[in-house]
């Protein structure tokens, strides 16, 4: 409506930050409000008119490879960022798609070695009349929002430890927020705060204690300094407890026997805080509370998945909590104040790595006998999910209509070895002892999952036969959106998940989609371009995913007239 | 198969063959035609040498001591590959790619037929290209301690206690975090790694020993004694890749190579690479060594009576045999390669079985592989290990 445009305009203009956890038609950041529920409540188009939407503009994003960025609107203006740097940020009129300025940075030649697994982007975040994006080169540059002109840079850590930033950084206050790749490589995680208005430094909160601080007992010999546990993605803000959100990578090294007992028995070689859950007070980054979901990880389970704000009834009182769907199969509901863990439960049903996570301890009951725990020369089979996740970072979204979280879910197997056959220089061959590609039951390998939260149950699924699903987005016009492999965009029923309408846009679509109203038009954006790196990994799936759709990056804008 | 640094490996050189167009000695034509079929012949040979199609190598532009596409020191796969084109008479041109992402190297340059051949590859079985064709090994490539010469490393014994310094993500690093009594400090280059060792902080450095050795060399004045260390996680063979659709230059390699071995050795020394007797880093070393038990089927009525200091000449053995013969025979000798599998000894050769074995181990078996120890072992190590096999006879 042309009166929150004002209010919007205003808020900028003032130098008000615009995003606030509550839901609006507005898409002020990478999940749509500080809390990444993915929910608008623009309600423009519905149910009963979806079946009309079609293309408003569109703009090819000048690089062809795994696009995963979210546009936000800026005032009138979407911002998108492309892979490879990302080699080009666009600012575009939102109603038209004319160019307003665009951001092409020199990021250094061979960067791919330093990036594990691909050079993506997934977007920008805005506030205070800057833009803030993350470098492969893992610098966080600010770009004036009217002209794009770049304001300041500032280094994070050495990209060519492995670690390359993906992730648009977390506006909380006067402080831009960030994390960085390189568990693999055995980087030792932190998130690095910065002002946003001079680019310096205001802290840094490592991820995994020195020797000696707290924690450190956790990790054997001295694997700490090397531990991974890198706040790759995305990171929620709550204004009210002033916390920041951050998941953290699996421990480095994959091989579970250089930093703990390498079995089921943890003790106490917890590796904290790797595959965590890290609550930091935003003005300081000090540790308010932690949640670790895979203690003495030896599956690369992640725990980076965005962590999705809702109140949700618990025991009868309404209660603020971020809600995860991990890596390792399990949907966690953790209290955002506090950390209590208030329920986990497994959203892709073939989970067997642990057979339920006990509430009283937060600890994983994990399969007897470690015959699901890859080891040293402990060859684990058929192991679900695969390292690639139950999901992976493709957002979900949580509608307050339906009170409902939509899961782009994957439905994969693995057999891995927990050693992993090091890169020796002459003889070059990187191999982990793995076979992503073991068959799950169930009969899909990704779906569009409709999650209850509280009943932590599926309410409805849509199967795919394809792997690597399209994150989404929810509406008040009772509707979802998502991608596919093979290049489709469609809306669905948030209800039922009727497929309502269906667009291909000619390359595969894992991003997640936004939504916006501008002067009382409704739009819905989405970035098209399929995956590079992920088919590598998966054999003859692999080659299916190849086959699928060609590589492409182009932003569709859609709206109904 | 012996490393490549084996003294006693067979040297073969085969003789250069010879240019077409020579002829016999016995004239079958004219002399005039002869000598037009020689000026053909030779005109043809020059021709043919003129545009021998180029051998096209794909190697890592920036790998030394392997590979580098500029400056002075080109690297071992590099001069290797320049002695093959000198076999095959063909020029060698480099296609560059760089290694670290090996999949998308090997389709962007052998699987593109943008190149003929790749090096180096791993010989492991479980490593399969589709559409490349593996050569013979033609060398093997292990990790290696590094170490101020004065420290002594004839066993992994010789590490507990002290403090070794790995690289992040290793083979070694894993190793000496599940060893007991080994105290590790781990880096995360080899660059820092050898920069601790050169101050003081670690006593010794275990990495990857083409690495060490070429660093040594070229940088640390080759100051340290660098020694391999040999056994299945910790020493790899590798080989030449071709494409499968051209057997007759796979042929032709793995001839070359033949030929080429002890020029190959020469590179390996020139860049540093560690040479010498390797040290066996026997994963289960920590176990306490069982007391040597005579096996169930010893005939009791055997007339020798056991020498009283058995017991500790078998344990002595037991840790020789896993330093020295383990990386063929198997730790404990527990191989499925019937014929290295030495707890067979007695079942093959009966009670001359000690004899056999003494005298297998003192002269060796160099068509087989199996190396001439008598001038590296004394007389009794080589009868402890002789008691050590008596433990284990089935």
């Amino acid at each position: 409506m042309r009166q929150k445009l004002t209010v919007a305009a205003l808020g900028l203009a003032f130098g008000l930050s615009t995003s606030a956890y509550a839901a609006s038609d507005n898409w002020p950041s990478y999940g749509g409000d500080s809390g990444n529920t993915r929910f608008s409540t623009a309600k423009q188009i519905n149910t009963t008119n979806v079946s009309k939407l079609k293309v408003a503009w569109a703009l090819a994003l000048g690089s062809t490879r795994s696009q995963e960025s979210t546009p936000i609107l800026v005032g009138d203006m979407l911002v998108v960022t492309s892979s490879f740097g990302p080699k080009n940020t666009y600012a575009v009129d939102a109603r038209t798609g004319e160019m307003r300025w665009s951001y092409q940075p020199d990021i250094p030649a061979g960067i791919e070695q330093f990036a594990c697994c691909d050079v993506n982007n997934r977007g920008v975040a805005h506030a205070d009349g800057k833009i803030f994006l993350g470098r492969l080169d893992a610098h966080i540059v600010a770009l004036d929002a009217k002209t794009g002109k770049e304001l300041w840079k500032t280094k994070i850590v050495d990209y060519t430890q492995g670690s390359v930033i993906t992730s648009p950084p977390t506006i909380a206050k006067g402080l831009v927020i960030t994390g960085y790749g390189g568990g693999e490589y055995g980087a030792r995680g932190s998130l690095v705060a910065l002002d946003q208005a001079t680019g310096k430094e205001v802290w840094r909160t490592y991820t995994v204690p020195a020797a000696g601080e707290p924690g450190s007992e956790t990790w054997k010999g001295d694997s700490a300094k090397l531990g991974g546990a890198v706040a790759w993605a995305i990171g929620s803000y709550d204004p009210k407890l002033n916390l920041v959100y951050y998941g953290t990578s699996n421990p480095a090294p994959w091989a579970a026997a250089v930093r703990g007992n390498d079995s089921s028995d943890v003790g106490k070689y917890t590796n904290l805080y790797s595959a965590s859950v890290l609550a930091l007070n935003a003005d300081t980054g000090k540790m308010a509370w932690h949640y670790q979901f895979t203690p003495h990880d030896a599956w690369d389970y992640d725990g980076v998945n965005e962590l999705v704000f809702a109140d949700l009834p618990i025991d009868g009182k309404k209660t603020p909590v971020i809600m995860q769907a991990n890596r390792n199969g399990f949907f966690y509901v953790i209290d955002r104040a506090n950390g209590k863990l208030l329920s986990a439960k497994p959203f892709v049903e073939s989970t067997n790595w642990a057979t339920g996570i006990d509430l009283k301890t937060g600890l994983p009951i994990e399969a007897p006998g470690n015959v699901k725990r890859p080891g040293l020369k402990r060859n684990a089979k058929d192991v679900c999910p695969n390292l690639l996740g139950g999901k992976n970072w493709m957002p979900m979204s949580y509608s307050e209509q339906t009170g409902l979280v939509y899961i782009p879910a994957q439905n994969l197997c693995m057999d891995m070895e927990g050693i992993q056959e090091d890169y020796k220089r002459g003889s070059f061959y990187l191999s982990v002892n793995f076979d992503l590609t073991k068959p799950a039951p169930g009969g899909y390998l990704s779906a569009m999952k409709a999650w209850d939260p509280v009943a932590q149950k599926a309410v409805w699924v849509n199967k795919d036969t394809n792997y690597w699903p399209g994150g989404a987005v929810s509406t008040a016009g009772g509707l979802v959106f998502h991608g596919d492999l093979k290049g489709h965009f469609k809306a669905l029923d948030a209800k039922t998940g009727k497929e309502l309408w269906k667009f291909s846009t000619g390359s595969g679509v894992a991003a997640g989609p936004m939504t916006y109203v501008l002067d009382g038009k409704q739009y819905v954006a989405v970035v098209s371009g399929r995956t590079q790196t992920i088919p590598a990994f998966l054999g003859p799936i692999g080659e299916k995913m190849v086959a699928a759709s060609p590589e492409g990056g182009t932003m569709f804008v859609f709206s109904l007239n | 198969m012996p490393l490549a640094t084996d003294p006693l490996s067979p040297e073969t050189m085969s003789d250069s063959t010879l240019p077409c167009g020579r002829t016999s000695s016995r004239p079958l034509f004219s002399l005039k035609t002869v000598s037009r079929l020689l000026t053909v012949a030779s005109l043809m040979t020059a021709a043919a040498s003129a545009w021998a199609a180029p051998l096209r190598i794909c190697a890592d532009p920036d790998n030394l001591p392997f590979s580098k596409s500029e400056g002075a020191q080109r690297g071992l796969y590099v001069d290797a590959a320049e002695l093959i084109g000198r076999e095959l008479k063909r020029p060698v041109e480099y296609v560059w790619w760089q290694t670290f992402n090996q999949r998308r190297a090997l389709r962007n340059t052998i699987l593109a037929n943008a190149c003929d051949a790749v090096i180096a590859l791993p010989a492991t079985a479980e490593y399969k290209v589709r559409g490349v064709k593996k050569s013979q090994p033609f060398m093997e490539l292990t990790y290696a301690l590094v170490a101020p010469p004065s420290f002594r490393f004839e066993s992994m014994e010789d590490l507990r206690g002290k403090q070794v310094g790995v690289q992040f993500g290793t083979t070694p690093h894993i190793f000496v975090n599940t060893a007991e009594g080994v105290r590790s400090t781990t880096f995360r280059t080899s660059d820092e790694l050898l920069q601790a060792l050169s101050r003081g902080e670690i006593e010794a450095a275990l990495l990857w020993g083409p690495v060490a050795g070429y660093e040594n060399k070229s940088r640390f004045d080759s100051r340290w004694k660098v020694t391999p260390i040999a056994g299945p996680d910790f020493a790899s063979q590798v080989v030449i890749g071709v494409r499968s659709d051209q057997p007759n230059l796979a042929a032709e390699i793995d001839r070359a190579l033949v030929t080429l071995k002890s020029e190959l050795a020469t590179l390996a020394q020139q860049y540093g690479f560690p040479t010498g007797p390797a040290i066996a880093l026997d994963p289960k070393w920590r176990e306490p060594v069982p007391v040597a038990v005579a096996p169930a089927t010893v005939v009791a009525t055997a007339p020798t009576a056991q020498p009283v200091s058995d017991d500790a000449a078998a344990r002595a053995g037991r840790v020789r045999f896993n330093s020295q013969c383990s990386h063929c025979h198997g730790t404990d000798s527990i191989t499925a390669l019937r014929e290295r599998d030495l707890r067979r000894l007695k079942s093959r050769n009966d009670d001359r079985w000690p004899e056999v074995a003494l005298t297998t181990i003192r002269e060796g078996r160099p068509e087989k592989g199996m190396p001439t120890w008598k001038d590296a072992l004394k007389e009794d190590q080589i009868q402890e290990i002789i008691s050590f096999l008596r433990t284990i006879q089935k």
